[in-house]
This record gives structure tokens, sequence and C-alpha cells, in this order.
């Protein structure tokens, strides 16, 4: 077999080899990634059943479910990106046994500043997520006068924890 | 219409008036547990009031745990209106409160039946004669205007919202009762410091479950030190709420017996320190050999850790130097507000400034050696309640092999040598971290054996005259840095295992894992990206946990990141290189499978090299 046909037929199964991974990485179920707030940073993977997770995917807006039929794909409107946090309550401590956790806080109003000018307010979700559709740039978040900075990207999804109170049990 | 479908009408009708009914009662459920429902007032009339109340205490403490679960399952209007419960402080059924004598504080309590304090009780415990709910609010007020007091003789900034309110109920964790809770919900802006925060405090309206030992403690000692801890939490929101947990729980546990001497409860949370036991610590220690002072929460040794504090006042000669520390961590900014402050820093900033000149390794060290020498200067009387430290061996028998101890920052390990017919010299080699002293008991005086001249030995000539049963020789190894992972090791036959210095770099407790996989990284797009976790994590556990594979890891890190960036700006080459790695993600995920898959290949390619070799050695034999 000669040198050439050698080289090409290597090419065409490194070409079909890329094909092929492209294709299944098309494949509708793995299109989403999951993830979960895990009491102090989101992470990868899935939640105990019926914990709300989130489900990214590029070029659409984050979704928080329970559960995958629920998902619904919204187009994340061109040049924009958009985050996703949580509003949660730290729970530190346990004198008599270990009391430390985490309690999401529902309902509560959560504002988005660019400098110090209010560009978004959404109020937390039920289990105590909020998603925010923004255009780039570096904002503050805030909820019960606490802050955290986060810096969107376009086309990007980016996770926003905001721990909004401490209680420390004893 | 047919039977069928009548049928089939009647069956859906009854399932939606059912759910509506059920979604009804849910709401109404909370509502009126939360003493926030309006209408139905003819029925709401005719509950018993006793009734009413029951289920409103109820719905202080188990209840909005109940309620959170329930959340999602609630009508928008129900959810609106019980918001507030669960952000803002208790709501107590039929409440009423006493403003404090010193008027600094609210007292907050309940007057129904089961939601009041258990007078007849209290006074069985303490002899009084209260006749009152109120009688007993303002001898709350009174003890917390004590500590109040205290704290402020003592130069410390009192947190901000006055009158401080202080909820009288039976606050809860997880179902089981707690002393008392100290939250920032809801805070007011504090003018004084840049991130102090207002709060308020619950605790336990009577203390008379059994769970607190009111027959040792009566409820007053258990209000008053629980009034000296949580008030201290109270002031820590007010100087800087991004405070880290583990001081905070040392200085308001040591501020219980500083304040209220006469009560010694902190002392009986010594032994899950000083008599540490791993085995007993869930989930369990990566070292197991000690209990780090800057740990996180180790089975809830940081309220044991109290004692590291009596030791620095009395290094210091005032107890000032920790009031010090918390007026340094109120100018530090968090770096991130769902993080807290790490206070290794705070508290060696404070050492090292004017007056105390000192370093954190330095007093601990100091600390460390008192645990053993026992040469505490201040609560005389209470001595006998600090246990000696456990010794993580005993010998007897001798000589003893080379021992390799392995210790996270800022902890510490004793040795026990018990005497024998013979000299004994204990040789010694460590990495820089760690800081070793040999004691001497004899007679019930400790002394400190100096090293010989080598600087790696102790020897105890007349460790053969020592006697048996009273006396000992013991060592004590500390890491007193705040780096993790020194190690020593220590014979008696002159030997030595090899000591490594410690590759993980200084923090101040908790986080994980060093960088990413850069070409996973770029191929899968994210950090996060479930693949990249897994293999981050096959690098930390398997990787990372021994010489070659630290090599390796070292030696990708130093190649990656130029064939990652590569990767990373052509899209096609993502596809190509997500299923290069395919097969290291399968093995990482089923190794046992990826095992058996290797080994048929294996076999399968000895099989063809055989009959290769034999076709060969045909094709020879033929020519």
């Amino acid at each position: 077999m000669s040198s050439g046909l050698r080289f090409c037929l290597v090419a065409l199964t490194v070409a079909l080899t890329c094909l092929t991974a492209h294709a299944f990485a098309k494949k509708p179920a793995e299109l989403w990634s999951f993830f979960y707030f895990d009491g102090t940073a989101f992470v990868a993977g899935r939640p105990a059943p019926m914990t709300p997770f989130v489900a990214l995917r590029d070029g659409f807006l984050p979704v928080v479910e329970t559960r995958d039929e629920r998902i619904r794909e919204v187009k994340m409107p061109e040049g924009t990106g958009a985050l996703v946090g949580i509003c949660y309550v730290q729970s530190h401590g346990g004198k008599l046994q270990a009391a430390g956790g985490v309690d999401p806080v529902p309902m509560l109003p959560v504002q988005v500043l660019s400098g110090d000018k209010a560009v978004a307010a959404v109020q937390s979700d039920s289990n105590g997520f909020f998603i925010v559709n923004l255009a780039p740039g570096t904002y503050r978040i805030s909820g019960n006068n606490r802050f955290t900075e986060v810096t969107v990207v376009k086309g990007k999804v980016i996770f926003a924890p905001l721990r909004v109170g401490k209680r420390m049990v004893d | 219409m047919g039977k069928f479908c009548k049928l089939l009408v009647a069956l859906a009708i009854l399932v939606l008036t059912s759910s509506q009914c059920v979604a009804a009662s849910l709401d109404d459920y909370y509502l009126e547990a939360f003493g926030l429902k309006t209408d139905n007032i003819l029925a709401k009339a005719l509950l018993d009031v006793q009734s009413v109340g029951a289920k409103a205490v109820k719905c202080n403490t188990n209840l909005r745990h109940s309620l959170r679960r329930d959340w999602s399952k609630l009508e928008s209007s129900t959810q609106t209106a019980l918001k507030t419960v669960l952000e803002t402080p208790p709501v107590l059924a039929a409440p009423a409160s006493v403003i404090s004598s010193g008027g600094h504080f609210r007292i907050h309590y309940s007057t129904t039946v089961a939601g009041a304090p258990d007078l007849a009780a209290i006074n069985t415990y303490t002899g009084l004669n209260l006749v009152s709910y109120a009688a007993w609010a303002s001898m709350v007020g009174d003890i917390f205007e004590t500590v109040y007091n205290y704290y402020l003789q003592h130069g410390y900034h009192m947190p901000p919202a006055s009158p401080y309110d202080v909820y009288m109920h039976t606050p809860t964790s997880s179902n089981r009762l707690v002393y008392g809770l100290t939250s920032d919900l809801n805070p007011v802006p504090s003018a004084s410091y840049p991130h102090a925060f207002s709060s308020f405090i619950e605790v336990n309206k009577d203390f008379t479950a059994s769970v607190f030992q009111p027959t040792i403690y009566t409820p007053v000692q258990n209000m008053e030190v629980t009034a000296a801890h949580e008030f201290h939490h109270a002031i820590q929101f007010g100087y800087n709420g991004y405070f880290d947990y583990w001081y905070a729980e040392m200085t308001s546990t040591w501020y219980e017996d500083e304040i209220f001497d006469d009560v010694n409860q902190a002392y009986e949370y010594l032994e899950s320190y000083l008599l540490y036991d791993p085995q007993s610590v869930e989930p369990p220690p990566v070292d197991p050999h000690s209990v780090s002072l800057t740990a996180p929460r180790d089975g809830a040794t940081e309220y044991a850790r109290w004692i590291f504090n009596r030791s620095l006042a009395e290094e210091h000669n005032t107890i000032d130097v920790v009031r010090s520390i918390w007026e340094t961590l109120a100018g530090v900014s968090p770096v991130n507000t769902s993080v807290d402050i790490n206070m290794v820093p705070v508290i060696e900033a404070s050492l090292n400034a004017s007056p105390y000149n000192s370093t954190l390794a330095t007093d601990f060290w100091t600390f460390v050696k008192k645990l053993y020498s026992r040469q505490w200067t201040t609560h005389l009387a209470d001595l006998a309640r600090i246990s000696p430290p456990s010794m993580l061996g005993n010998y007897n028998t001798y000589p003893v092999p080379s021992h390799k101890v392995t210790l996270p920052r800022y902890s510490f390990a004793f040795y026990r040598f018990v005497p024998s017919s013979q000299s004994l010299t204990v040789t010694l080699s460590k990495t820089p971290g760690i800081q070793a002293m040999l004691f001497k008991k004899a007679s019930g005086t400790v002394t400190e054996v100096p090293l010989d001249a080598g600087g790696t030995s102790y020897t105890v000539s007349d460790f053969a005259a020592m006697n048996p049963f009273t006396d000992e020789v013991v060592l004590l190894v500390a890491n007193t840095t705040n780096t993790n992972s020194h190690e020593v090791s220590f014979s008696t036959d002159g030997s030595t295992s090899t000591v490594t210095d410690p590759t993980v770099t200084t923090g101040g407790g908790g986080g994980g894992g060093g960088g990413g996989c850069f070409i996973a990284t770029a191929a899968y797009g994210s950090y996060l990206h479930p693949k990249v976790a897994e293999l981050r994590a096959f690098r930390d556990h398997y990787l990372l946990t021994n010489a070659p594979g630290r090599i390796f890891v070292a030696a990708y890190y130093r190649l990656s990141p130029p064939i990652a960036d590569v990767i990373a700006r052509h899209e096609w080459m993502k596809s190509g290189v997500r299923c290069l790695l395919l097969p290291l993600i399968l093995a990482v995920e089923h190794p046992a499978a990826a095992l058996g898959l290797l080994l048929l290949v294996a076999g399968a390619c000895l099989r063809w090299g055989v009959l290769f070799l034999k076709g060969r050695g045909r094709e020879a034999a033929a020519a």
C-alpha cells in the first residue's frame, strides 16, 4: 500500500470519527447539562429525585426544573448571556447535634445592578432560584442587603449562588 | 352520552374537586397555623383559643421546615402571605414582650399554654417562685443585660438595632431542640462597619427539657450561658457578617465561662477535642491523626476549641487579645459574599500587631505544650475539669520501631513511653512545619527534656529509674503551620522513616482539587461539565495520591495548555477530542468493564501476534 493511500485512509478515519462524535454530541439526550446546588456551589450532576436542578444548553436560557420532561427550550436572545442563581440561608453549628445546612429563600426580591444603576429586578421562585437574561458585562446581584459580583458573557450561562443570610445554631 | 362517558366525567370531576380540596386545605392549614388566616371569622371565633395557640407554637419550630418542603404546592396568594414567615423572626402565638431593665433588649414570649415557658418546671429546678410569664421574661432580660454590660465593659462594639430582639420559644434544627439561634435575616444596615449586620436571637423558652440537663444546669444557668454565647454571635454579626464559623463558636463558647464562671458547661465540650476520636467523626476526617484548630467542623470540636482562647488570654495577660481579633475582622472584605472570611490570616494579623507581637504558630505551640504541662494560670479552681489530652500511642515494650505521623494544619499528637529497665532515646525526623517536645513526668513534676547535641534526638538517661506506674515520658508533636500534611517520624531504635514536605499549598480550610483538566475542559466547553468533573475526581483520587500519578499530572499540566488552547478555538476539534476521550471516560466510569475489555483486546492481540509469528515461521520454512 502506498504511503499516500495510507495517509488518505488515516485522514478518512479521523474525519469519520469526528463526524460520528459530532453527530453523537447532537443527540437530544446529550444536549442538556445538569447541575444542582450542593449547599455552597453549583456542581455538575443530578440531585436527589424531585430536587430542583439546573439544565443548561448552549444557546438556550437555563431551566430550573425537578423533572426532565418539563424542560422547555427558550432561545437565548442574540448577543446576550444569562445567569442562574439561588437565594439561600446558611446554617452552622449544633451543640447537641450537627445542624449545618442550607435553606432556600423563596420569593425574595433580587436586583441586578450595573454600577449603581438597577438593570433588572426579579424574584426568587418557590425553590429560591432565579434566572436573568442580560447583556454581556459585569453586574452586582443584590438580595437582602447582600451582594455578589458576576460577569456575564455572550452566549454563556453563569451561576450566582447568593447567600442572603446566616444562622448560628447552638 | 353512554354510561362509560358519564362515569369518566364523574371521575374527572371527583378528581378535580378533591385535588382542589387538598390544595385548599393545605393552604388553610399553613395560614391558620401561622395565624395569618383572615377569612371565615365566625369559624375562627368558634375555635378554642388554646388549640389555635398550640398549632401556632408548633409553626415556629417544625412547621417552618414543613412549609419549606410544601412551598411549591401552595397557591401563589398563600405563598405571598406566608413569605414573611420564612424570612422574619418567629411569629409567636398570643405574643407578649417585656423590655429589659437596662432597655437594651426586647424579650418576646408566647402566652399560650403550649407556647409559654413552663413556670412550674422552672420553679422546681431553680427554687424560684415565679408567678407570671412576664416575671420570667424580665429575669431573662436581666441575664441579657448582664451579658451586655460585660461585653460593653470589655470594649466590644454593640450590635446594631436597639432594643435587640430575643425570642423565647422552642427553636429546633432538624426536629431536635437547640439551645439558641442567632440569625441575620432581614438585616438592618450598620453605619459602624462596612460588612456588619443586625441580627436577632431565639432561645429555648425555659430549658426544662431533659436534653438540657436541668438537674445539672438549672434553667437560669442554661439561659445565662446561652445568652453569653448567642449575644457574642450578635456582636460578631455586628463586626462582620462574613466571620468564619469555627472561630465564632470558639469565641462564643469561651465567653460562656468567662462571664458565668460558676456554670462550667463549656468544660463538657472539651473531651471532643482533647480526647479526640477520629472514628467517631462523621464523615471521617481525611487525616485521622488529629483535629485541626482551624477545622470548619469536625465532630463539634469547634465548641471545645474555646480552650485555645484561654491560652491566648493567659499568654498575653489580657482577654482583650480575643476582642482584637474581631476588631481586625471588622475591616476585612469578603472575596465573595457566599464565602466566609478565612479567620487564620485575621488571627495572625492580630497576634502580629502590637502589643502582642506574636504569631499564631508561637501561641499555638505554647497552647499545646500547656495541654500536657497544665501550667494554666487562670480559673485554677476548674483545672480538674480540663481533661489531659489523649495519647495516640502508648509504648511499654522497646525498642519502638519508626512510626510516621501526618498532621493537618495547627494540630497536635501525644505519645506516651512507659518507663522500662533501660535508657530511652527518641529519634525524630520531621518536615519543617513540625515542632516537637519530649516531656518527662516524675513524681508529678513535668519537665522538658532538652534536645541532644545532634538536634534530632532526646535522651532520658534515668528512664530505668522512673516509676512505671506513676511516671511517664511523653512526646508531643505539632504542626504549627497553616499547611496540611506535615510529617514526623519517631523511634526509640534510632531508625527514621522518610518524611516528605507537604505539596498542598496553604489555605483556610475546605476547597478541593486544583485546576481543571485543560484538554477535557476545552473539548467539553466547560470546567463544570459532568465528564470533566469525573476526570477531575479521577485525578484527585487516583493520580494525586501516588508519586507516579503526581509526576504524570505535573507533566500534563506543563504540556496541555497550548494544546487545549488550539482545541478551544476549533469546534470540529472538540468533537474529535471528545471522541478520543470517550474510552478514557468510560474507563473512569466503569473501571471493571474497561479492565475486562482491555484484557479482551490484549488477548486478541496476543492471539493475532502468535498467529502472525506462526505464519511468518511457516513462510520462512516454506521458503
